[in-house]
């Protein structure tokens, strides 16, 4: 293999590759603000500038094709001065307001300063003045004085989201970006541009002002928001969920994710209608009750009916584990064969980018956990059927809005004489229900989902129900959740008392008289790698941050 | 308002393109035609180039925003273009430019309200030779001093 020496290491790299690209290949990091893995190279930032012998002059490292024998110094004289002199030159028309900047803390600009500039300008004049506050579209806000120009916005406009929308205009010292006017930034994926921004200029008007960024935690786990399941850092503050951002994962997402699920799929989690603690209704409304009082009454309820008169819904929403535990529970607790869950797709909805019609997470996952008629087992339409025809009086529901789905099934649901709902948020299917246990959301909770690909990721919890602590559970902290005292502010937040799937299943379990143990989701994950062949050999550990993709051969044998 | 090239100048519009491999680099020629018949260019007039181009309206945009000599708005009937660049500053560019201002009582990129003059600070025209020098739409005027340039406007009045 070629080699070329940077900074006296040996680096290996591929025919074609620039500098900055077999670099980044191992890890070495080399200034850049105008490259990016994923988008054509532009060159205009020149904070790449590096020193290659026996060339008569310093060269940009995202644009200079590697070569054999190359020997390249980022760190010489001449490349420091250089890039000094690139920074001091991009400061000169910057406001340098960082202290009221939403990006301060994750901005390059802020951090190359920082890294690779002495710090002094020797720029007397006035600073050219820009817009500022430009609305350039539905989601994203942007300050044209911040901008250093480095057309990374325009490029994932034109190369990923596959619209032209943005587009510099003016020139010189005058240089900004703009729409056409008349038109807006309206592409399904335009927040990425916020991402990408190296700088303060492109904001999310969903997240501006919320919070400094080193005051939230951030959690690697996956957007609910299809069975894309795009990788996502989850930021948290004061147990609230601020924002999502996408996580590098080339196999699901690369660096992307659309702006539905960065925006709509956690305000639920926030929302002011979580069901917080055991509902039983009591003439006509839910009213709250104890654990072990809605434990006992669910038991007496689901025993009073012939195993052909209840089914069970288990959900695409849920995990893989709780799926799995549920179907146990239905199958060898309840004994019944009517088991199925509710499809959520929307057909045309998806594009070839990332968004997918499958809205829900885990269709794969419900369905290869055993959530799936048995055997003369009724599926999820002749479920509904028999419910109207009064053949079925008792379901048991988890993590679904059925009445979401068509508005027809609030009327089939209410001829039911026993309907148990799991369900995070009230709803208008909670409504009808008769006993609703608090479900704990997918960012309070460890466990699986499958994406249409076949790929197994991992959630990890991100916000804290009343069962758990952040620190003793291992969760991601921020520094004021590291040094903040229950006497501050942000240590009073707001915990909702509700638990997982699989928990509440295993204390049901338990009190109809079969001994369930599990104590954590990775129990019942490590169970069904031993009793699923897709599962073999699989454990949290392998799965890892980045999932794996399940055997595809033995894949096409599975309906999905 | 609607805007399309006339018979001629659509002519002249296919010549342009067929100068390239490609269509995106005959938008320059294909706005300056634009801008000949339309005075200015309008919005109207760039999405019919990104038709005809088959690029989008923001690429044209960016090219019309980018060089000062396609018009975003409709100028004079007479467009003064005075040079105040090295050659001609050092020579009393600005001492023309001043006096133009002042003669026809508006500013960088102004109009006059019965739309006879803009007026307009440019920079190097490739004149330098015979500086100070000015230009009414395509027409060079050189060797130029206060009088001999007041004189020339008179003349247009």
């Amino acid at each position: 293999m070629p080699h070329f020496i940077l900074d006296g290491k040996e680096i290996q790299f591929i025919q074609g590759q620039t500098i900055i690209e077999a670099a980044a290949k191992v890890g070495i990091d080399i200034p850049h603000f105008c490259w990016h893995p994923s988008l054509t190279v532009s060159g205009n930032c020149r904070v790449c500038l590096v020193e290659i012998e026996k060339m008569p002059k310093l060269a940009i490292a995202c644009s200079t094709l590697a070569s054999d024998g190359m020997v390249v110094n980022t760190n010489s004289v001449k490349a420091l001065s250089a890039r000094n002199a690139v920074m001091e030159f991009l400061l000169i028309n910057h406001p340098l307001d960082c202290p009221i900047c939403d990006e301060a803390g994750e901005c390059k600009l802020q951090d190359y300063a920082f890294d690779h500039s002495v710090g002094e300008s020797r720029f007397v004049e006035n600073k050219v003045h820009k817009e500022k506050r430009v609305s350039l579209g539905t989601h994203v806000m942007f300050d044209g004085e911040r901008c250093i120009s480095c057309s990374r916005c325009i490029r994932f406009c034109d190369e990923i989201a596959g619209v032209n929308e943005l587009t510099f205009i003016n020139r010189g010292d005058k240089v900004t970006i703009d729409t056409f006017p008349g038109k807006e930034l309206s592409n399904p994926y335009s927040l990425c541009v916020t991402d990408i921004c190296p700088v303060g200029a492109l904001t999310s008007k969903d997240f501006r002002f919320k919070s400094r960024v080193w005051d939230m935690s951030s959690t690697k786990t996956i957007c609910s928001g299809c069975s894309r399941g795009c990788n996502v850092e989850m930021w948290v503050r004061n147990n609230e969920i601020l924002r999502l951002t996408p996580r590098y994962n080339e196999e699901v997402n690369s660096y992307w994710m659309c702006d539905e699920g960065r925006l709509n799929t956690f305000k639920s989690v926030n929302a002011d209608i979580r069901v917080n603690g055991p509902h039983i209704k009591r003439d006509g409304t839910l009213v709250k009750a104890g654990w072990d009082e809605v434990f006992a009454l669910a038991t007496s309820e689901l025993k009073s009916y012939n195993k052909s008169e209840i089914a069970v819904l288990g959900s695409a929403f849920a995990t893989c584990e709780e799926n799995f535990v549920l179907a146990k529970f239905a199958k060898s607790v309840l004994g019944i064969k009517n088991i199925d869950f509710a499809k959520h797709e929307k057909p045309n909805s998806g594009d070839d980018i990332l968004i997918r019609d499958d809205k829900s997470p885990n269709s794969f996952g419900a369905e290869l956990a055993g959530i799936h008629p048995l055997k003369d087992g009724l599926n999820f339409q002749n479920i509904m059927r028999a419910i109207d025809e009064k053949k079925i009086k008792a379901l048991y529901l988890v993590e679904d809005d059925l009445v979401s789905l068509d508005e027809d099934y609030k009327k089939i649901l209410s001829k039911l004489e026993l309907f148990i709902v799991h369900s995070s948020n009230f709803n208008s299917t909670t409504e009808l229900a008769d006993i609703v246990f608090p479900a704990a959301t997918y960012a309070e909770k460890n466990g699986t989902w499958i994406n249409f690909q076949g790929r197994i990721q991992k959630l990890l919890p991100a916000v804290m129900t009343v069962e758990m602590d952040r620190s003793l559970d291992g969760m991601a902290m921020s520094r004021l959740d590291k040094f903040g005292t229950e006497f501050d502010r942000w240590g009073k937040s707001k915990k909702m008392n509700a638990r997982p799937i699989w928990k509440i299943i295993t204390s049901l379990a338990n009190a109809l008289g079969t001994k369930y143990k599990y104590q954590t989701s990775e129990e019942i994950f490590d169970e069904m790698s031993k009793t699923i062949d897709l599962f073999k050999g699989l454990d949290y550990q392998r799965v890892g941050e980045l999932g794996v993709k399940l055997n595809v051969t033995t894949l096409a044998k599975v309906k999905v | 308002m609607e805007f399309k090239f006339t018979t001629e100048n659509i002519e002249k519009v296919n010549k342009e393109i067929s100068k390239y491999p490609t269509k995106l680099p005959a938008v320059m020629g294909i706005l300056y035609i634009a801008q000949e018949q339309n005075g200015w260019i309008s919005m109207e007039v760039i999405k019919e180039i990104s038709n005809i181009l088959e690029v989008t309206e923001e690429e044209v945009f960016g090219v019309v925003t980018f060089y000062t000599m396609y018009h975003q708005k409709p100028m004079g009937k007479y467009h003064i273009q005075v040079c105040t660049n090295v050659s001609c500053m050092l020579r009393g560019g600005y001492e023309i430019w001043n006096s133009m201002k002042d003669k026809i009582g508006i500013g960088n990129l102004g109009v006059t309200e019965d739309q006879k003059f803009s007026l307009e600070e440019v920079e190097c025209m490739g004149s330098c030779g015979t500086a100070p020098m000015l230009a009414i739409n395509e027409d060079y005027y050189e060797n130029l001093d206060k009088e001999k340039a007041l004189q020339i406007i008179e003349s247009l009045k």
